[in-house]
């Protein structure tokens, strides 16, 4: 079990945007890291705030190499969640315009017009693909 | 009675039965959305002066000369009735240091405020502590530590700091005032206090 998740850490570093949905939620991701990194959090690295620029220097530097292996696909995974919602817009542009051009921009009220599910079946798969890595759909389509 | 005051009411009862590290793993992301979306009609932009609220319980210490927080809750009226989740987040001992087993909890709190629905939203982050120890070491040690989630949520989720602030309230706004040392007081509440 533990070296299924390693591995589907790994393929999110190697394989990025060869799958549709190629990112993993935000708690996933953190557990995923944390189970190859608990030893070095509790000893090398230890007193360090996990949000301190200082941490993550840590655990690049002393670190076990499964720890950095990890530290590397969980930064990975959080780059790749940041670029989809940053480029989301720009790709969904024209389904913008189409189903949602009522919405005022703002509070997120755009977006929470293209995930409705009687928008999204609509969307380009462009658009829908931006939106599944940005970790958007989740809501509507994998309830937790 | 308020939705808000019969969820809080109900978090008493259960939050001592589910205190351990085991049912914190569970909380979910939809749960967290859910509440703090739920009352999405009583959401609105609120003003929160941290400073003004650090100012007013320094005073109230001092004043007091007290070790155990006597009156109401300091802070202000504005903040009842706010959509809010009250989450266990362990800490090293005496330290603003997030234990790991706690990360997943951030983490899901990140996916809840990435989500959709609260992804427009700002968080005001409070930090409370346990009646154990001096008022002004807790008000001290719950600042940091609500200062620490934000920070977790920042740098490692990047959650955009414009969308969170943080403040500590000490001992002084207990769950449990029958049971001032116990520590299901030792909590972290998320407020959703309204658009960007």
């Amino acid at each position: 079990m533990k070296g299924l998740r390693f591995w589907a850490v790994l393929a999110v570093l190697w394989f990025p945007g060869v799958a549709t949905a190629s990112t993993m939620n935000l708690g996933d991701a953190v557990v995923a890291w944390s189970q190859y990194c608990a030893p070095d959090v509790k000893s090398a690295c230890k007193g360090l705030r996990p949000g301190d620029g200082a941490f993550l220097q840590c655990l690049q530097q002393k670190a076990s190499p499964q720890c950095q292996t990890a530290t590397a696909a969980f930064l990975a995974n959080m780059d790749a969640r940041h670029k989809a919602q940053a480029s989301a817009p720009g790709i969904c542009r024209s389904s913008i315009q189409r189903f949602c051009s009522n919405f005022q921009a703002g509070s997120a009220r755009i977006l929470r017009c293209l995930i409705r599910p009687e928008t999204f079946k609509k969307v380009d798969l462009s658009c829908k693909n931006a939106i599944t890595d940005a970790g958007w759909l989740e809501h509507i389509s994998q309830p937790q | 009675m308020s939705f808000v005051s019969r969820t809080a009411a109900a978090m008493l009862l259960i939050l001592p039965l589910c205190a351990d590290a085991q049912a914190q793993t569970r909380l979910t992301t939809r749960e967290l959305t859910n509440q703090l979306n739920e009352t999405s009609g009583n959401a609105r932009k609120v003003g929160i002066d941290v400073n003004a609220i650090r100012a007013d319980i320094e005073a109230r210490i001092a004043a007091d000369k007290t070790d155990n927080a006597g009156g109401p809750p300091p802070v202000s009226e504005v903040l009842k009735g706010l959509p809010n989740f009250i989450v266990q987040i362990q800490f090293e001992l005496n330290s603003d240091v997030i234990s790991i087993g706690s990360w997943e909890t951030v983490g899901r709190i990140a996916d809840a405020m990435f989500n959709p629905l609260l992804a427009g939203d700002r968080f005001l982050i409070v930090g409370n502590t346990d009646a154990r120890g001096k008022r002004e070491a807790n008000l001290k040690l719950s600042e940091r530590r609500a200062n620490a989630v934000a920070e977790m949520l920042t740098n490692v989720f990047r959650v955009p700091a414009n969308r969170l602030m943080s403040i500590g309230l000490g001992e002084e706004q207990l769950l449990d005032t029958t049971n001032p040392d116990d520590g299901v007081n030792r909590r972290v509440q998320l407020i959703n206090i309204g658009p960007v």
